[in-house]
């Protein structure tokens, strides 16, 4: 393929919905046009960003919630405390107003001379941060083995050695 | 580009061999796709017909955390694309994402096999193993590397800039949010419907939700159409 490729496309591409007839054709131009990988990754950043609202939104939550709610509402022994627990989720969703840890954690601190300083401001900025795991010693040294799966968002207090 | 090993060259010419690269375990999972994932290589070989797709991502989860191979297949049929484009997203290019990808269901896979996979997050546990790998990728070259390649993927690797990436995606998840809460409920519906089932094809979202291929596609081409401007065209305040 010659041509650029057009905006439908590049959409149905990162949509999924690219037919596989078209496939090749598709990979084999924004391979070597750097005005359509440029415009593919924009729109790959963008896809990212809408599935990342689509699983975050407020209303999604809600309905999670929701669901979560009538799934155990069955469970008669536990009715009240269900309501409490449902009670205090609402009261600390309205006080504290803090946004839930993103589905996929914000940031990724690669080892090396900059880790530190990629830590610490991503906590100045309330960021999730994400050692790339199985890679060796992070910012504050080896990672404990007792402390738990790495996957724990950031920032977690601990000192360095 | 030339594959390096033999499971990445038969995954990219799109055989479902499994990949030797990996784990000792010969059973390992196979690199995507098929129908669920239109977008790979393989896109013409289909996927393993399996009730185990129709079960819930947790209980499918749970079983490749077991070291259930096919359960591995599904949830690479399932999260691929996304992985992918979280690879493009940063400027690399096409072929070395691919790539990339499958090096990161290898490396997943591998630590399931040892043991070390405490949480099977996807698909954000794949997406941050894709950047690291990016990173191990952009340092593994020699720094006189000019290919095409080489400097998308060291744009990975400068965290100060990510931190102001990331600051920038939560200032526009903040207004995808607000755009998408003025959407009609109906529109709302088919679009977090179709982004909570990562690699279902739209006539099946569409059979799912009682609406025509042709309704879904339009509702979400309309819903993408709002969120995109606002978050592109909006000023960003931080």
């Amino acid at each position: 393929m010659t041509e650029h490729v057009s905006d439908t496309e590049i959409e149905d591409f990162a949509l999924g919905e690219l037919p596989a007839a078209r496939l090749p054709g598709f990979e084999a131009h924004v391979s070597i046009c750097d005005q359509c990988a440029g415009r593919l990754a924009r729109e790959a950043r963008l896809e990212l960003v809408l599935a990342e609202a689509a699983a975050t939104a407020p209303a999604e939550r809600r309905a999670r919630r929701a669901l979560l709610t009538r799934r155990t509402a069955g469970a008669a022994l536990a009715t009240f405390a269900l309501a409490a627990a449902v009670l205090l989720l609402v009261l600390r969703g309205a006080g504290e107003q803090q946004p839930a840890a993103p589905a996929i954690p914000e940031l990724v601190c690669a080892d090396g001379p900059g880790q530190t300083g990629c830590v610490q401001r991503a906590q100045r900025h309330g960021l999730f941060v994400q050692y790339p795991d199985w890679a060796g010693p992070g910012p504050f040294g080896p990672r404990d083995p007792s402390a738990g799966p790495s996957v724990a968002p950031f920032p977690v207090a601990r000192p360095r050695p | 580009m030339q594959a390096k090993d033999p499971g990445l060259a038969s995954s990219l010419a799109g055989a479902r061999a499994p990949d030797p690269s990996g784990p000792s375990d010969p059973s390992g999972p196979s690199h995507p796709s098929g129908p669920s994932h239109p977008s790979g290589p393989g896109a013409a070989v289909p996927v393993p017909v399996s009730a185990l797709a129709e079960k819930p991502e947790q209980e499918i989860v749970e079983r490749a955390r077991a070291g259930d191979r096919l359960a591995w297949d599904v949830l690479i049929a399932r999260h691929d694309h996304r992985v992918v484009l979280s690879l493009l997203a940063r400027g690399m290019r096409m072929q070395r994402a691919r790539e990339l990808a499958q090096r990161t269901w290898t490396r997943l896979y591998a630590q399931q096999r040892a043991g070390r996979l405490d949480r099977l997050e996807l698909p954000g546990l794949a997406i941050r193993q894709a950047a690291f790998l990016a990173l191990e990728d952009a340092r593994s070259r020699p720094p006189d590397d000019a290919s095409l390649d080489a400097a998308p993927a060291a744009a990975v690797i400068d965290p100060a800039a990510s931190i102001e990436e990331r600051l920038i995606r939560r200032d526009e998840l903040r207004r995808a949010h607000a755009e998408l809460e003025r959407c009609p409920p109906a529109a709302r519906r088919v679009f977090t419907f179709i982004h909570a089932n990562p690699g279902m094809r739209h006539a099946d979202a569409a059979r799912a939700l009682g609406l025509s291929v042709q309704r879904v596609r339009q509702i979400l081409c309309e819903v993408r159409a709002r969120l995109r401007a606002a978050i592109e065209t909006e000023p960003i305040h931080d």
